[in-house]
């Protein structure tokens, strides 16, 4: 084994993977949850962090352009694996690290030559306020309208703001991947500083990825919730614990009790999580501690209180600002709503191209 | 002469930089050159040993130029200069202006009689500044303070959009003001 | 004042005077090795603080300390990666200013009653470096265009400007008790066990809050948060992001010993010689700067500017107040 091999070996004995969960690849997704967590392979914090790609479930046509966005975001060397059922996790996760340690094999595939070639405008997280995006996909030459797109990208154009200013607004798209995110999810919305407003809600494919209990639905939100705020080693402790009562192992559920009854007094959290927009009735510190409620025994509406429309995500999220916004959104449960939030693609808002503003705007 | 020609380096620099805020096309990169001209200037302080003036320019200037840049460009959402746009505007008045400003000042450099100096250089030049400035000057020193603290309250005060009213209600009976964006505190 | 300053001035030269190039030279390459190791000193602490580990639990505890050292070398091997249209230059050279303002602020550190640069405003010198970070990490968040890291831009000047009156007032009471401005002579001032703690403890802890602050470090870490996919970050990889990354942990590693040296008399203490109470103390900040800040959720800057604004600016100036009363009281000798 030579020097080169070696070094790779070693810097790349725990590489960041990117989870993509598709809508139904909740069962594979908790699988490669674990693995990774048994491995203490970090997750991948943004497309340039990561080193590996898994897919879980098999995506839609919407995912799968995300997904592929994403791929062109991730530096070499690099690696991505399909996982379609839970039980080849650990022999894709396998292949996939040995591919991404064959440090010569990587020679070849350098990367993405140019990370953006061919993913058109808006890769930058620009789109026209208001705009149908109409121009999404004729790549980077495509100077299709009034003089306005700089290297392919369209220019942001200004209108009232929440306080009474002329901004500039910009048509950014969050997720369907990003740390901390229900899985699938997409909120479009434009975006003032870092204010939101003209908010639509949908879910990517228009597949809701499922219901599950109140103790699954809890564990999710208290991991999105702390993924964004932290502390990290409160983080790691509750993805263990729900990685342990997905596996049903005995004492999970007393133990998750236990530290939801903790975690719901820790003042320095609620504060942290405070001052955001109000859903479900309360801000993130709220539904943070009624969904330790929930893991304790002493919610009777056992979390169903905290299950909102698309709809109402959208209407909670006008106005606020974009770290507000995150925190409201990882804290609720999304319900899958009677009809797609977004109008139905009268409007043309409904299906702006898959390429555009993903990057910017939520990594794909 | 080692100083001298360092000296002359950041002057040079300070000038030239200086020109490239007029001749780059975005609005990040003029004021960041106006920032390296206003560093290259702090610098050449620091050669003259006014360490303490040198380094307060730098510091300064740093974070007035942060905040600058937000300024000029928190109205646009089109961040890496993508719109180019020019940096000059009244191009015959002002090249006039500049003009007779440097002509007065230069005819000022040559003619007035520059007083000849007595004595060496302290060993701590700080402290000379601080005398100065809190000995004789401390009465306008704080008279200036007052002022600038009373400028920026009445700039912000003439500025702002919302006023108490709309914070607190019509009788400001309300127990927290309706903001937008919550602070950290229980207030 | 009691003292002149004629005395401490005397125990280093004017300027950035050494007596032969050469010595200034190996002088320099001292503070980027020291400053090197801080660092890497530093991301491990942090790396073990981040695994959440109980000292004792070896099978956390190994793999987190080689952390620092895998993931730079993972990041050093990796495709450096460009975004549709970036504003090139200004990335360049904020990718390269932060490491490089990292090492400036290390060039003050006292050691041994020297420090390769010595001005009569060291302090002013430390603070400039920092402040100087504010351009840098703007433009690092400008330069990529995109969302999210310019997000994390804006988020990082709020932050700027909540944290940083509160931390010259700290830096200023160190001044204003060692009635001087020069590093060398701060530490002269604290000889015989009279270290600054004692009587500025608000001006310690604001002085290590800011500078988890201007390294965007543990809850301060908005600018670079995972709810913007990393923010400033977002759009680095390979060279460039182990630069940035080097340079906020090699700030931060500096900041520590120069807490140990302004506020904790550098090498002053009983028995064991200068260097190690000098190691010791450096450790020990690192080891209460991470232990505390790994403990902590992230501070939102529109939260933490309240609280800056409205509780650590009274502080801070209550703590010079009493500094200022202390030095015309010649408690400082």
């Amino acid at each position: 084994m030579g020097l080169s091999a070696r070094v790779a070996r070693f810097s790349l004995a725990r590489p960041h993977v990117l989870v993509v969960v598709g809508s139904d690849g909740r069962a594979a997704g908790s699988v490669v949850e674990s693995a990774l967590l048994g491995r203490g392979w970090p997750l991948a914090r943004s497309p340039a962090d990561a080193d590996l790609l898994v897919v879980a479930g098999s995506p839609g046509a919407e995912l799968a352009a995300a997904v592929e966005l994403l791929w062109a975001q991730v530096p070499a060397p690099r690696s991505r694996v399909h996982v379609a059922t839970s039980s080849d996790v650990e022999a894709s996760l396998d292949a996939a690290a040995r591919h991404l340690r064959a440090w010569e094999a990587q020679r070849s595939d350098d990367g993405p030559d140019d990370p953006w070639a061919g993913q058109g405008p808006g890769t930058g997280g620009h789109q026209h306020a208001g705009n149908d995006g109409s121009e999404s996909g004729d790549g980077h030459g495509g100077h299709s309208h009034d003089g306005m797109d700089v290297a392919g990208l369209p220019m942001a154009s200004s209108a009232p703001d929440r306080d009474g200013l002329d901004l500039e607004a910009l048509r950014v798209k969050l997720g369907p991947w990003l740390p901390g995110w229900p899985n699938g999810l997409v909120v479009e919305a434009s975006m003032q500083g870092d204010v939101l407003s003209d908010v639509a809600v949908h879910w990517v494919d228009d597949a809701h990825p499922g219901t599950v209990g109140p103790q699954e639905n809890a564990l999710d939100a208290l991991v999105r919730l702390l993924t964004l705020t932290g502390p990290a080693p409160t983080l790691r402790r509750w993805r263990e614990t729900r990685a342990a009562v997905r596996q049903q192992r005995p004492g999970a559920v007393a133990q998750a009790a236990r530290s939801a009854h903790r975690l719901a007094r820790s003042r320095v959290l609620a504060w942290s999580l405070g001052g955001g927009p109000a859903l479900a009735g309360g801000n993130a510190a709220d539904v943070l501690h009624r969904w330790c409620d929930v893991l304790s025994g002493g919610s009777p509406a056992g979390g169903r209180d905290l299950v909102v429309d698309p709809q109402e995500l959208a209407t909670a999220l006008q106005g606020a600002d974009l770290a507000g916004a995150r925190l409201a959104v990882a804290s609720v449960v999304v319900g899958p709503g009677r009809t797609p939030a977004h109008g139905e693609g009268e409007d043309g808002d409904a299906h702006v191209g898959h390429a555009g503003g993903h990057h910017g705007g939520g990594h794909g | 002469m080692t100083e001298l020609l360092v000296l002359s380096a950041l002057g040079a620099a300070a000038v030239c930089t200086g020109v490239l805020v007029f001749v780059v096309d975005s609005m990040a990169r003029a004021t960041f050159c106006l920032l390296a001209s206003f560093l290259a200037t702090g610098a050449a302080l620091l050669v003259m040993d006014l360490h303490y003036l040198g380094l307060l320019t730098i510091l300064m200037m740093t974070i007035e130029m942060a905040i600058m840049v937000v300024f000029m460009i928190m109205l646009m959402m089109n961040p890496a200069g993508l719109m180019p746009m020019t940096m000059v505007h009244n191009t015959k008045g002002s090249a006039a202006v500049g003009a007779t400003v440097f002509v007065v000042l230069v005819v000022g450099i040559w003619t007035v009689d520059w007083p000849e100096r007595t004595g060496s250089p302290p060993a701590d030049p700080t402290r000379q500044v601080g005398e100065a400035i809190m000995g004789p000057q401390m009465l306008l020193m704080i008279v200036v303070g007052v002022v600038l603290l009373a400028t920026m309250v009445a700039g912000i005060t003439l500025a702002t959009h919302r006023g108490r009213y709309d914070r607190f209600g019509p009788d400001l009976d309300r127990g927290r003001p309706d903001d937008p964006v919550r602070g950290g505190l229980p207030r | 004042m009691t003292r002149t300053s004629g005395t401490r001035a005397a125990t280093t030269g004017a300027g950035m005077a050494d007596p032969t190039t050469w010595t200034s030279v190996w002088a320099g390459l001292g503070v980027v090795a020291g400053a090197l190791v801080l660092g890497l000193v530093l991301a491990w602490f942090d790396a073990v603080a981040r695994a959440g580990v109980r000292v004792g639990s070896r099978a956390v505890l190994v793999p987190a300390a080689a952390a620092p050292v895998r993931e730079g070398m993972r990041l050093l091997l990796g495709q450096r990666r460009t975004t549709v249209a970036p504003d090139r230059l200004l990335r360049t050279l904020a990718v390269c200013a932060v490491p490089v303002l990292a090492l400036t602020s290390a060039a003050v550190l006292p050691l041994g009653g020297h420090s390769v640069v010595s001005t009569s405003a060291d302090l002013v010198w430390f603070n400039a470096a920092e402040a100087l970070l504010w351009v840098a990490v703007w433009m690092l968040g400008w330069a990529p265009n995109a969302v999210h890291s310019l997000v994390g831009a804006y988020r990082f000047l709020a932050q700027g400007l909540a944290y940083e009156l509160p931390l010259m007032f700290a830096i200023i009471t160190v001044g204003v008790g060692a009635g001087s401005l020069r590093a060398t002579d701060v530490v002269a001032a604290q000889a015989g066990g009279a270290w600054f703690v004692w009587t500025m403890p608000v001006a310690l802890l604001v002085f290590l809050l800011g500078a988890a602050a201007f390294t965007f470090w543990g809850p301060f870490g908005a600018p670079a948060a995972r709810d913007i996919a990393e923010g400033v970050l977002s759009e680095l990889a390979g060279l460039d992001r182990l630069l940035v990354e080097l340079g906020r942990a090699v700030f931060l590693g500096v900041a520590s010993a120069t807490a140990a040296a302004w506020f904790l008399g550098a090498e002053d203490g009983p028995v064991l010689p200068g260097a190690w109470w000098y190691a010791i103390k450096t450790l020990a900040v690192m080891a209460f700067l991470v232990g505390v800040g790994r403990r902590l959720p992230l501070v939102r800057p529109e939260r933490f500017a309240d609280i800056a604004w409205m509780v650590l600016l009274p502080l801070t100036i209550l703590q010079t107040a009493v500094v200022a009363v202390l030095v015309l009281g010649g408690f400082y000798g």
